[in-house]
């Protein structure tokens, strides 16, 4: 009886792991494949050839500024975000900077539709000649990654004893003093996590990188819809460029797996 | 929590600490300001004119007008009603196998943090790539999906040409995204519960059915609301996915409220009604957040 339960339970978790996986899978075979490979009756699940032509095609093209700027946004969006949210954070944390309130307005940007947002700020910066740049993209950014640092780092910072910052007030250490000699370096998992969080969700940010970019800032969620075209799709390109995007955050997010839970929840379960 | 601020502190040391984190949050403060409220402010004064960027005078004062607009709008309520498909028929996917998922890989077994890392690959993948994979899965003719379907006997369901099953097909695709991410919160909440109030309820001859639903479920409940919370949050801004996916349709069947205002934005450049679109989506959002955590908090 027993046996029976753990067989069952393992052949359902091989079907889980089959469709979790063969989307995957899938995604790297029709990389290898031509023009005529990938609609086919039946559908072909043995890949006609390996090799590396169509992520070569795609670095070499689009694929390859793509990653440059996506690399470009979400590694500048990380360093605004942690580094101002930081601060922020330590405000919220230690002093109560405007209470209640300001932690809901925080919540609230979170879910904000995009469009509500996107569109006034295509206009202002259209005015201000920001449509189309590094800068803008990375304003934008990192005005919807800035809230969510803010609230994961005042999690971290309020698990550190209050105590040991208090006594080093009282041994005459500036409060600035304390917040980068004591609380930053303490706080360095945190810190870390929050850092590859902000980076990921620029990484994979489509909505606004699409309404505020044309054709000197395309980072690669905008490479990969444009390899779409009128009467044709490179479907191998597109997929050698989706493998690009993804297979380095895949790498990253195992290696935080830990906070994963806390990351992804705003902070609202520890994990 | 304890802030410096609940100790009893003079009165000058008090004004230091409130200077001392006002600077500290100046920053963060001013970019919110000037890229978030000031924008959102901007776009209500928009929502009430009459903006074509294609028209030769763009602007003019309307008042409440495209407001008016969009409640008699039958396309807007279209997308409401599909917005609201895809965030209940969602969650309850996500739910019910992330929910299963988390139960399956909760003991100890070999290889289960092995498991678990795969299982979470979907979630940290772009949303834009998921969609093309899912673009191709779910091809009517040649996806790999109705092979399987037709190869253990099932019908063939043409999950991008027709209107029901090309919003079941978006449910799918989202809810491979993100079902791990139920999994993985889920998971946490089984590990907190402590082993003696399971051990007991076993000794007192409760079955496995019988634990599921009377122990286990109830002590997960706050965990599931708020990562139900959550994703509805998130899949009622879903646009990725949809824009690769199915462009919204065949025809306008799989169109949300996010899609929409971005059509009638982007693609027809009604700013003025696209903003009032918007907006009337952020009041649909703040109250679905109130009644929720109405929940919650009981």
């Amino acid at each position: 009886m027993k046996r029976r339960a753990s067989a069952i339970r393992f052949l359902l978790i091989g079907v889980l792991l089959i469709i979790t996986l063969f989307p995957l899978y899938w995604m790297v075979i029709n990389s290898f494949k031509r023009t005529g490979e990938f609609f086919t009756d039946p559908p072909q699940f043995i890949p006609p050839r390996v090799d590396l032509k169509a992520y070569q095609d795609s670095l070499q093209t689009t694929g390859g500024k793509g990653l440059q700027d996506s690399l470009i946004i979400a590694t500048s969006t990380m360093i605004l975000s942690v580094g101002l949210g930081c601060m922020g954070a330590y405000a919220v944390a230690r002093y109560r900077w405007g209470g209640k309130n300001f932690i809901l307005l925080l919540l609230v940007i979170q879910m904000l539709p995009p469009v509500s947002i996107a569109l006034p700020l295509f206009i202002l910066f259209d005015k201000l000649k920001l449509l189309d740049t590094y800068y803008g993209l990375i304003i934008a950014d990192t005005v919807f990654n800035l809230p969510y640092a803010i609230w994961l780092l005042q999690g971290f910072f309020q698990e550190i004893p209050v105590e040991i910052e208090e006594a080093a007030l009282v041994d005459g250490s500036s409060r600035w003093q304390v917040f980068t000699r004591i609380v930053l370096p303490l706080s360095l998992p945190g810190l870390v996590a929050v850092s590859f969080f902000t980076f990921i969700f620029a990484w994979n940010e489509f909505i606004l990188a699409f309404i505020f970019s044309r054709s000197r800032v395309t980072p690669l969620t905008v490479v990969i819809p444009a390899m779409v075209g009128a009467d044709t799709i490179l479907w191998e390109r597109v997929y050698a460029t989706s493998l690009i995007a993804i297979v380095p955050v895949i790498i990253l997010a195992l290696l935080l797996q830990r906070y994963l839970v806390r990351g992804l929840t705003f902070g609202a379960v520890k994990g | 929590m304890i802030p410096f601020t609940s100790r009893k502190r003079s009165r000058s040391k008090r004004q230091a600490d409130l200077i001392f984190a006002t600077k500290l949050i100046s920053p963060s403060l001013l970019v919110i300001l000037a890229v978030c409220l000031f924008p959102l402010a901007y776009g209500i004064v928009i929502s009430l004119h009459k903006y074509e960027l294609a028209l030769p005078v763009p602007l003019s004062f309307v008042g409440l007008q495209n407001y008016w607009r969009v409640i008699n709008d039958p396309t807007f309520w279209h997308a409401v009603k599909i917005s609201a498909i895809t965030v209940v028929a969602g969650a309850v996917l996500q739910l019910a196998v992330g929910l299963g998922a988390a139960l399956l890989v909760n003991e100890e077994f070999r290889g289960r943090s092995a498991v678990v890392s795969l299982l979470l690959i979907p979630t940290t993948i772009a949303p834009v790539v998921v969609g093309f994979v899912f673009r191709m899965i779910l091809n009517d003719r040649f996806g790999p999906l109705n092979y399987f379907l037709k190869l253990v006997g099932l019908p063939a369901v043409p999950w991008l040409s027709n209107p029901t099953a090309a919003v079941a097909g978006i449910v799918l695709a989202n809810g491979w995204e993100w079902f791990p991410f139920v999994m993985l919160v889920v998971l946490a909440g089984l590990q907190s519960i402590p082993q003696e109030l399971t051990d007991a309820a076993m000794v007192d001859g409760a079955s496995s059915w019988q634990l599921f639903w009377r122990v286990t479920l109830p002590l997960l409940m706050p965990i599931v609301i708020v990562v139900v919370l959550i994703r509805a949050i998130e899949d009622l801004k879903l646009f990725d996915i949809i824009y690769v996916t199915t462009g919204g349709g065949p025809g306008i069947a799989t169109q949300t409220m996010n899609m929409y205002a971005y059509q009638r934005g982007f693609n027809f450049f009604s700013i003025g009604y696209a903003s009032a679109l918007s907006y009337v989506q952020l009041i649909i959002t703040l109250l679905m957040v109130r009644a929720l955590f109405g929940r919650l908090s009981r």
